[in-house]
């Protein structure tokens, strides 16, 4: 067997001749340098045109070149596709009417009215008499796949699909483009796997090559792959998506490179006006020639050197802009001039930061506008980006608490307020106020709340809290504006005022439109509305903490 | 002419064959076999029609044809006709006078002037419209189907302009010769003929009962099925049969097979119509469908798309009907026959009733064949279609256990040698089928070769490991055909041999894990977030957790500051970390909780759960490049003892 084999390897022809798959395989891994495994994989599968067509499935992370690669390999081997993304085509008509749309100039002898599609059989239809037999293979891309599982739909299209080539007893192959792998799909599509490709991310090193290449036109190469080495480091740990990068180097590109361009502007104006300057010691003849030497060695002696990639990394990494340092000596002067020890710098976290990456942060949109040093992201700081009546940030905290705390916390909170169980529950308190809170229940106190942060809102522990009955709420509302008055030092008289000037239905409707709180059971006002409000932890804290209102939540929510 | 006539009024002038149907009609029934044979043998021997019946002697089909012509020529054109005649009763083919014939006929076939604007219907009910409009296109379906006109070679030229119908088929495949591919080098067609195997071994390309001894289990169930086929052909039994067996045990294979074998031995007889539970199994589509498929058996059939459900079953019977008269059986094919009584279920399974129903009708010969993968399928019945259901069932067990995966793989690369000497007759047909697939170059030894490098190939060790290991995990026809198909697609064409390199690395590619690869590319910070979730899971024996969960967790993985970066990242980066999580479908989220839409469905506090296993983690996390050092005993308690110091 060997032998023949071998007879037969001798007998072949050595040299095949050059084909045309060579070349666009060459094409393509020039294009993509680092996708070649997967390229050759992809053209390994489609084969040559007349090659049955195979269901193929490219899966892989995202922003890894999937869709740019699976187009550009078929418009460069020339093969006939109809590209889809579900994006586009977002319900099953559309995509139907797009893959016929797609693939008219390979369709024959159809009018317009047999290629109208409306369920999944007539595509069937459609392709089994628009495409001959002997066709070369048609392949059906499907971009976004992971949508069709959100489709319920009446026709099982996943299935189809995959089996499109035996349904329409044609050449024709589907091809599924998505993020998960095939096991998200495997028990809609009911049928034998797809040859899987896989596109892997790209490592640290391939990031950094295709960065390198993607550098801006008038960026000095050198100067731009050290600013990748410097840069890249602090954002590999955290993100890995070329799109996030892109958007985040080009900013901070301009920012490190501008004391450069900078200089070297500096530079060549210096060296456009010695040129000019001797040019006009040139014309002003040999009797002050002299001194045009002189002139010529002075600037010689203060040409501006560039400043180094360290440098420039320095300052970037400090956040200091030419005008802090400025001001920052300016300051630094005048106390020194009023004989007191200059401030000490403000200190700040890095200025580089991984919150920089995140797309639509509050620091990747302060780069975005120019601002600089960013801040890192503090949730929970800072004051309300809106405003609200007052009234109305009293009902969303106390809808808040009522939404956090128990049903049957609400005794312990309200008991001193109902008239008949006054004189008793005083006594309790009374007792109770002697006798300390043990360090055991403080304990066991503080963990619940850390627990019940954790678990937020609705979880199994208390399956009826996340909705609120609009008396329950009102009561809430009561308590928490009279407690907050009183503390004030406003009178009853003040609340009842105020309480008369706003309409409280009124604004609890004005919040359900504004989606602050969500109304989930009940038509009818009268047999007792619910609500559940929608406002996060975050949020109802910084209400709370707002100076018109002052409410220490802590007081009010019970975990145990 | 008769007391249809007056519905006839406008047609008639436009397309005089149509007015003849009727007496045309009842002359049939005392010649039916003539009829439906002689409509195909126009084609000449491509379609292999004419050679079915050959007792029917060519007098009667000429005869037949003079008639229709006699009554059919119109004034204007008698002399032409009449010389088409001559020829076509000189040569037997018919074929000048068809092609004269079409372009005369073909405004017959333009729907609407004739069932809509006719003169008489205007002062009619609906409903007697609608009854004389079934009973004029029943009376078209007879004559078409069981007359000789010169009509039906009407298709066969799609070219004229006046062409209307909208579904009308193109020729059948095996009329139009298949285009030479001109292949660049034998590999390439080598690869071609392998693929076109392994992947539409379907319908006409089924392997033939020889060709399924690689299981034995298959060619009997195959011999079953035309045992049971044969009987509704010739023996007029009208049989419905079940196969089960699991997906890849090769049901449908072997029902092609059986096909492919009964369409030898009884031609144009056997009229296969295929339908889908994936696509038809909603009544008005799957009856539109039926009807397209006999529309597309009785070639000059105008298919109506706009057809309602009723009138499709109507026309179904007729048709039905009529091809029994014509000795020629139709079998339904009923490819995943679960969805039909799923999907159907709210119409009380109406389309598999009307066509089992079928199988109980006089003067009807049909079968049912369903294929499916669920053994409870003949539950999921109704009644009424039970009791119409011959409780025949098939079942196929997966040939799996017993085979070895070489030999599967080499037996779905293998090219048939024909070139060796002393070829038999039975390799005649391969060679055929071979010559047609190596157009370039006519190389004399290359099967021979490419088999020797396969057989080599699968000895080396490399891949002779590679395939037990794939043994162990799957080991069916249609996964070794799966691997084969990537073996083959790394194949290196110009070389035109299969290397150990391409086996051992398509099994390597086959059984990768996916999710391993993916999280041994993620960012650190992702694959720390994995880690987190995978210890709330297994040490702090949390089922399902939320996003603020995660957070903490991760907050005490990196107390000691040794998790770097990715330890430091604030909320926001960890969000969109975890994002990109739920996007590879690495971790799954529930979106409703409870019995309260959106209760708790604020993001943070969403249920979530790892999908991945505690073993692929481990892989994962030691597989990841930039992994930090300790990560990997934070995932063992022991570990978390060492490192949180409790």
């Amino acid at each position: 067997m060997g032998e023949a084999a071998a007879a037969a390897a001798a007998a072949a022809p050595p040299a095949p001749p050059p084909r045309d798959d060579d070349d666009a395989r060459q094409k393509l891994v020039r294009r993509w340098p680092e996708r070649k495994g997967e390229i050759v994989q992809l053209l390994g599968l489609l084969g040559a045109p007349h090659d049955h067509a195979v269901p193929i499935f490219v899966h892989g992370p995202p922003v890894t070149g999937k869709s740019s690669i699976v187009r550009d390999v078929f418009t460069t081997t020339k093969r006939p596709f109809a590209y889809v993304s579900l994006v586009d085509a977002h319900n099953p008509r559309l995509l139907l009417d797009a893959i016929v749309e797609e693939l008219a100039p390979y369709l024959t002898g159809l009018t317009e009215k047999q290629t109208r599609c409306d369920r999944f059989a007539d595509l069937i239809s459609v392709l089994h008499r628009g495409l001959a037999p002997d066709a070369p293979a048609v392949y059906l891309v499907i971009d976004v796949a992971t949508r069709l599982l959100d489709w319920k739909s009446n026709d099982p299209l996943l299935p189809a699909l995959m089996k499109i080539s035996e349904l329409t007893g044609r050449n024709v192959g589907a091809m599924l483009i998505a993020t998960p792998g095939w096991d998200a799909f495997r028990s809609a599509a009911m049928v034998r796997p797809p040859v899987l490709v896989y596109f892997d991310a790209y490592t640290n090193r391939q990031l950094r090559d295709v960065l390198t290449r993607e550098r801006p036109k008038d960026a000095d190469a050198t100067l731009y792959r050290d600013f990748l080495g410097a840069v890249l480091p602090t954002f590999f740990a955290t993100c890995k998506s070329l799109h996030e990068l892109r958007a985040l180097l080009a900013p901070l590109w301009r920012r490190y490179v501008a004391p450069w361009e900078e200089a070297r502007d500096g530079r060549d104006l210096a060296a456009a006006r010695r040129g000019l300057s001797a040019a006009a010691a040139g014309g002003s003849g040999s009797g002050s020639g002299s001194g045009g030497g002189a002139e010529g060695a002075q600037a010689d002696d203060d040409v501006v050197v560039l400043p180094e990639a360290r440098t420039l990394w320095a300052r970037l990494a400090s956040g200091r802009t030419a005008e802090s340092v400025a001001a920052e000596a300016a300051a630094k002067a005048a106390a020194e001039a009023r004989g007191v020890p200059p401030p000490p710098r403000k200190k700040t976290g890095p200025v580089l930061h991984a919150g920089l990456a995140v797309p639509l942060s509050s620091a990747s949109l302060a780069l975005q506008r120019g601002e600089w040093p960013v801040p890192e992201d503090e949730s929970g700081a800072g004051a309300l980006d809106f405003d609200i009546p007052r009234l109305t940030k009293f009902m969303l905290v106390s809808a808040h608490l009522a939404t956090m705390n128990r049903e049957a916390v609400d005794k312990r909170l309200f008991g001193h307020m109902i008239e008949g169980v006054r004189a008793g529950t005083a006594a309790v308190a009374q007792r109770s106020g002697k006798r300390k809170r043990g360090a055991l229940s403080a304990d066991k106190q503080s963990e619940a709340a850390a627990t019940a942060a954790l678990d937020g809102p609705g979880t199994f522990r208390y399956p009826d809290c996340p909705v609120v009955s609009l008396e329950r709420l009102l009561a809430y509302f009561r308590v928490v504006t009279k407690q907050a008055y009183d503390e004030d030092g406003a009178g009853d008289g003040d609340l009842a005022r105020e309480l008369l000037s706003a309409d409280v239905f009124m604004q609890i409707s004005s919040m359900v439109a504004l989606g602050l709180l969500t109304r989930t059971s009940g038509g009818d006002a009268l047999d007792g509305c619910r609500y559940r409000c929608d406002v996060g932890n975050d949020l109802a804290r910084k209400i709370a903490a707002d100076p018109a209102v002052r409410v220490n939540l802590d007081n009010y929510l019970f975990y145990v | 002419m008769d007391d249809a006539a007056p519905f006839y009024q406008p047609t008639q002038q436009l397309a005089p064959p149509a007015a003849t149907s009727p007496p045309v009609a009842e002359r049939t029934t005392s010649t039916p076999p003539g009829g439906s044979n002689r409509r195909r043998s126009p084609r000449g021997g491509s379609g292999g029609g004419g050679a079915v019946s050959p007792d029917v002697g060519a007098a009667v089909a000429r005869s037949a044809l003079e008639d229709d012509d006699v009554v059919a020529e119109t004034q204007e054109e008698r002399e032409e006709e009449e010389a088409a005649d001559d020829d076509a009763a000189a040569d037997d083919a018919a074929a000048a006078a068809a092609d004269d014939e079409m372009m005369m006929i073909q405004p017959t076939q333009a729907a609407p002037p004739r069932f809509s604007a006719s003169p008489g219907s205007v002062g009619l009910t609906d409903f007697e419209r609608e009854r004389r409009r079934n009973i004029k296109r029943n009376e078209t379906i007879m004559a078409s189907l069981n007359i000789a006109t010169a009509t039906a070679k009407a298709p066969a030229k799609p070219s004229a302009a006046a062409e209307p119908a909208p579904a009308t088929p193109p020729a059948p495949e095996s009329a139009r010769p298949a285009a030479p591919v001109v292949d660049a080098c034998a590999g390439d067609a080598a690869a071609r003929f392998i693929r076109a195997r392994l992947l539409s071994g379907y319908h006409d390309n089924a392997p033939s009962r020889a060709d399924l001894c690689f299981c034995p289990e298959l060619s009997s169930h195959q011999k079953h099925l035309v045992d049971i086929l044969t009987n509704t052909i010739e023996g007029g039994q009208n049989n419905s049969v079940l196969l089960m067996g699991a997906r890849g045990s090769g049901k449908t294979t072997a029902l092609d097979s059986a096909l492919k074998e009964l369409k030898a031995t009884h031609g144009e007889k056997v009229l296969p119509v295929r339908l889908s539970g994936m696509l038809h199994s909603d009544e008005k589509v799957g009856m539109r469908e039926i009807a397209c498929q006999l529309c597309d058996a009785g070639e000059e059939l105008e298919f109506n798309r706009a057809a309602g459900f009723a009138e499709n079953v109507a026309f179904m019977r007729e048709v039905l009907r009529a091809l029994e008269g014509g000795g020629r059986a139709v079998i339904f094919i009923l490819e995943e026959f679960d969805l039909f009584t799923l999907r159907g279920a709210s119409s009380k399974q109406t389309l598999l009733y009307s066509i089992m129903d079928l199988l109980q009708q006089p003067h009807v010969s049909a079968a049912v064949v369903g294929v499916t993968c669920r053994h409870d399928a003949v539950e999921l019945l109704e009644k009424r279609v039970r009791s119409r259901f011959a409780h025949r069932r098939v079942l196929l067990a997966p040939p799996a256990g017993r085979m070895k995966a070489a030999a599967l793989v080499r037996h779905a690369l293998r090219l048939p040698e024909c070139d060796k000497q002393g070829a038999e007759e039975e390799d005649d047909e391969k060679k055929r089928e071979i010559s047609s697939v190596f157009v370039y170059p006519p190389e004399p030894g290359y099967a021979r070769r490419f088999n020797a490098a396969l057989d080599d190939a699968l000895s080396k060790p490399a891949a002779a490991n590679a395939l037990t290991q794939f043994e162990y995990l799957e080991c069916t026809p249609r996964a070794a055909a799966d691997l084969a198909l990537v073996t083959l697609s790394r194949m290196n064409r110009a070389l035109g041999t299969i290397t150990a390199d391409d086996i051992a690395r398509a099994t390597q590619t086959q059984m990768a894990d996916t999710y391993v690869r993916s999280l041994s590319s993620s960012s650190v910070l992702e694959l720390c977030a994995v880690v987190a979730m995978s210890r709330l899971h297994r040490i702090r024996r949390m089922l399902s957790f939320n996003f603020k969960h995660v957070e903490s967790e991760l907050r005490t993985m990196a107390s000691n500051d040794f998790l770097g970066e990715a330890g430091r990242a604030k909320q926001p980066v960890l969000v969109r970390a975890f994002e990109g999580l739920l996007s590879m479908g690495l971790v799954e989220a529930k979106h409703h909780n409870g019995g309260v839409r959106k209760a708790g469905g604020e993001p943070p506090f969403r249920q979530i759960q790892l999908l991945i296993t505690d073993e692929e983690v481990e892989t994962g996390v030691k597989r990841h490049p930039q992994a930090p050092a300790g990560l990997i005993d934070m995932l063992t308690h022991e570990g978390v003892r060492m490192t949180t110091g409790c």
